[in-house]
C-alpha cells in the first residue's frame, strides 16, 4: 500500500473567498457605523481602545454589534442549511421551510402569543424575553421531527415522500395557525404579524450568544457532509455504492438543518429566501461541488443579510421595514426568474 | 470472493429471486443473462448489498454483507447502474473524481483520471459539463468514474470487484466492444466482474461464465458454449433462437426471423 499524502479536498481559488471576505468586512463596518446616529471610524477606534464616550459605547456594543453578529450568523447558517437541503433533496428549489421548520416555529409562537397568557404569567421574569425564542426553536424542531419520523415510517425514507409529507404537515400546521389567528385579539394579531415578518431588532447579547452558538455548531457539522452531498448527486443508490450510509446521512442533515434554522428563527423570526437565493447565487459563480458551494454560500448569505439589514434600518428612519419583507422583495423576483429559466431548459 | 447463497427476495408480493446461488471470483467475468423481469438487475443489486432482506445470504470474503458498513462495502465492489444519474452541474473531471477515497495522493489520482478519460475517448473534454453530453456519452462518463474508483480501491490494496448493469445498452457497437474489451482486460489483471448483459453474442464472446436467469431462478449456468444452445435459449426466451458457430469457434446467436 503506497499512501503518499492525504489529498486535499477540491476547493476554489482563494480569490472568491478573499473577495467575499472583503465585501463582508465593508458590510460589517457599515453595519457598525451607519444608522440613526452615524459613527465615525475614529469614534469606533476610540471605543475599542477604551476611550469612547458612554453613548458611543452603548450604541456600538449593546445595539449594533449584537445585531451585526446576528445578521452574519443567521445569514450564513440559513445559506448553509439551504445549500445542504438542496443537495440532499437533489432539488434546486428546496428551502428549509420545506421540511416544516418555519411552520413549526410559527405555530409555537402563535400558540404562546394567543394562548400563552396563563402559563407565561407564571414564569420567572428573567425568562420572559426568551419565551418566544424558546417556543420557536422547540416548535420548529418538533414539527421537523414529526416530518422526518412520518417520512421514515414503513422503512423507505425517499426524497419524494419527504417533500410531500413536509407539504402535508406544513399545511396542517398552517391550518392550526389559522385557527389561532381566528381566536386572537387585535393586539395579539399585530404582535404575531410582526413576528412572522422577521426582524433582527430585538437582538441582545443573551439571545444572540445562545442562538449563535447553536447555529455555528450545527452549520459546522453540516460542512462535514460535503463529500456525502456530492455523492448524493449520483442518486441514492449510487451514493450507497460509493459508501454513503444514506438513511443516516439524510436524517442527520435534516436534523442539523432544523437546529440551525430553528435557532435562527427563534431570535430573528422566519427570514425567507436567503436559504434559497444564497446557494443559487453561489452556483452562478463557482463550481457545483458542495466543497465549494457550502462555505461560499455561507459568506454570500451573511453578506445578503447584512446589506438587507442595513437597508431596512436606514431606508425610512426612524421606522424600520421588517427584514423578512426586504429579503422577500429581493428573493421573490429572483425565485421567479429561476423558475422561468428552469422551464426553458 | 463474493458469494451469494440461496438468495430469496420478494418485492411487494412478487417473488423476484427464488433460491439463486452464485460466486464471483477474482479474474473472471460472470455474465447474468435472461429475459426482461428475470431478476438480473435485482440480483446484481442484492450482491451490491442494497437489499437488507437478503444481505445475510451475500458474503464478501466470507463475511455476510449485513455486517459490513457501507463505506467498507464500497472498497470491495464498485457498481455502474443501468441508468446512472447526476443532478448537479459537474464537469466530466469532477464526476470522475466523485467518491475516490481521500487517501489517494493527488498525482496518482491525476494519472488514473487521465487514463480513464483516454480509455473512454474523452480526451480534451474533461472540463465539459456532463449535462452537455449525449445519453451514450453520459454512460461512458460514468464508466470512467467507476473505472477510476476501481483502480483507486485496488491501488489502496483493497480486493475490489466490478459490477456492471447493462453497460453496453446505450452504446454504439464500437464502444460496446471497447468497454467489454476493457472489462476483459481488467479481469485478466485479477478483477472479479459481474455484468448484466442483454446481448447474448457479447456475453458469449466476453464472459467466462454465464448465468441464465428465468423467473427468479437459475435456468442454466456454465461456460457460454455450454449454456447457449438452441434448445435452452429457445425455451428460456420463449422464442425460436438459433445458435451457430463460426469457423473460428465464435458462438453466433440469432433469432429465427423468416416468416413461416
Amino acid at each position: 500500500m503506497t499512501v503518499v499524502a492525504q489529498r486535499r479536498a477540491p476547493t476554489v481559488l482563494g480569490a472568491t473567498y478573499i473577495g467575499l471576505l472583503a465585501i463582508l468586512a465593508v458590510a460589517i463596518l457599515l453595519a457598525l457605523t451607519v444608522g440613526p446616529v452615524n459613527l465615525t471610524f475614529g469614534q469606533i477606534w476610540a471605543s475599542i481602545t477604551g476611550n469612547g464616550t458612554q453613548v458611543v459605547d452603548t450604541i456600538l456594543y449593546e445595539i449594533r454589534a449584537p445585531r451585526m453578529v446576528l445578521a452574519v450568523v443567521v445569514g450564513g447558517s440559513l445559506a448553509i442549511s439551504g445549500a445542504s437541503l438542496q443537495g440532499l433533496l437533489r432539488n434546486p428549489l428546496a428551502d428549509p421551510g420545506l421540511i416544516g421548520i418555519t411552520a413549526g416555529a410559527s405555530l409555537a409562537v402563535v400558540f404562546v402569543i394567543v394562548l400563552g397568557d396563563f402559563f407565561v404569567a407564571s414564569l420567572p421574569s428573567y425568562l420572559l424575553p426568551a419565551v418566544h425564542p424558546i417556543a420557536a426553536f422547540l416548535g420548529g424542531l418538533a414539527v421537523t421531527f414529526i416530518v422526518l419520523l412520518t417520512a421514515s415510517l414503513g422503512g423507505q425514507f425517499s426524497v419524494g415522500r419527504l417533500i410531500l409529507i413536509g407539504v402535508a404537515i406544513t399545511a396542517i400546521a398552517s391550518a392550526l395557525i389559522g385557527i389561532m389567528i381566528y381566536m386572537s385579539s387585535d393586539q395579539q394579531l399585530r404582535e404575531l404579524t410582526f413576528w412572522t415578518m422577521g426582524s433582527l431588532a430585538k437582538s441582545n447579547w443573551n439571545t444572540v450568544t445562545i442562538s449563535a452558538v447553536a447555529m455555528i455548531v450545527a452549520s459546522t457539522l453540516l460542512m462535514r457532509y460535503r463529500r456525502e452531498l456530492d455523492l448524493l448527486q449520483l442518486g441514492e443508490r449510487a451514493a450507497f455504492h460509493a459508501g454513503v450510509d444514506v438513511a443516516r446521512v439524510k436524517f442527520r442533515i435534516c436534523g442539523l438543518t432544523a437546529v440551525a434554522v430553528g435557532a435562527g428563527v427563534s431570535v430573528a423570526g422566519p427570514i425567507g429566501f436567503i436559504g434559497l437565493v444564497a446557494p443559487h447565487m453561489t452556483r452562478l459563480f463557482v463550481r457545483a461541488s458542495h466543497w465549494v458551494v457550502l462555505p461560499v454560500s455561507a459568506l454570500v448569505g451573511a453578506n445578503i443579510l447584512l446589506f438587507a439589514d442595513l437597508f431596512v434600518r436606514n431606508a425610512i428612519p426612524p421606522a424600520e421595514i421588517p427584514i423578512g419583507i426586504a429579503t422577500a422583495i429581493l428573493g421573490g423576483p429572483f425565485f421567479l426568474w429561476l423558475l422561468l429559466r428552469k422551464t426553458r431548459l | 470472493m463474493i458469494v451469494a447463497e440461496d438468495v430469496h427476495l420478494t418485492l411487494g408480493r412478487q417473488p423476484v429471486l427464488q433460491g439463486v446461488s452464485l460466486t464471483v471470483e477474482p479474474g473472471r467475468v460472470v455474465a447474468l443473462c435472461g429475459p426482461n423481469g428475470a431478476g438480473k438487475s435485482t440480483l446484481l443489486a442484492c450482491l451490491a448489498g442494497e437489499h437488507p432482506d437478503c444481505s445475510h445470504a451475500i458474503r464478501y470474503f466470507g463475511v455476510p454483507v449485513a455486517g459490513i458498513a457501507p463505506q467498507i462495502q464500497a472498497r470491495h465492489r464498485v457498481v455502474l447502474e443501468q441508468s446512472p444519474l447526476l443532478s448537479a452541474e459537474f464537469t466530466l473531471s469532477e464526476l470522475i473524481e466523485l467518491g475516490v477515497p481521500l487517501e489517494i495522493a493527488s498525482d496518482t489520482l491525476v494519472t488514473f483520471k487521465a487514463e480513464a478519460i483516454a480509455a473512454l475517448g474523452f480526451n480534451g473534454r474533461e472540463h465539459q459539463f456532463v449535462s452537455s453530453l449525449s445519453g451514450g456519452q453520459k454512460h461512458r462518463a460514468h464508466m470512467a468514474r467507476v473505472l477510476t474508483l476501481l483502480r483507486a480501491n485496488r491501488h489502496l490494496g483493497h480486493d475490489c470487484f466490478l459490477f456492471l448493469d447493462e453497460p453496453t445498452a446505450s452504446l454504439d457497437i464500437k464502444h460496446q466492444i471497447l468497454i467489454l474489451k476493457m472489462v476483459k482486460d481488467l479481469a485478466e489483471g485479477g478483477v472479479g466482474v459481474l455484468v448484466v448483459l442483454h446481448d447474448l453474442n457479447l456475453a458469449a464472446a466476453f464472459a467466462d461464465h454465464v448465468i441464465l436467469l428465468q423467473e427468479g431462478r437459475i435456468a442454466q449456468a456454465g461456460a457460454p458454449q455450454d449454456v447457449f444452445t438452441t434448445d435452452t435459449l429457445s425455451q428460456v426466451y420463449d422464442t425460436e433462437i438459433f445458435v451457430d458457430r463460426t469457423d473460428t469457434g465464435q458462438v453466433v446467436i440469432q433469432p429465427m426471423l423468416e416468416a413461416s
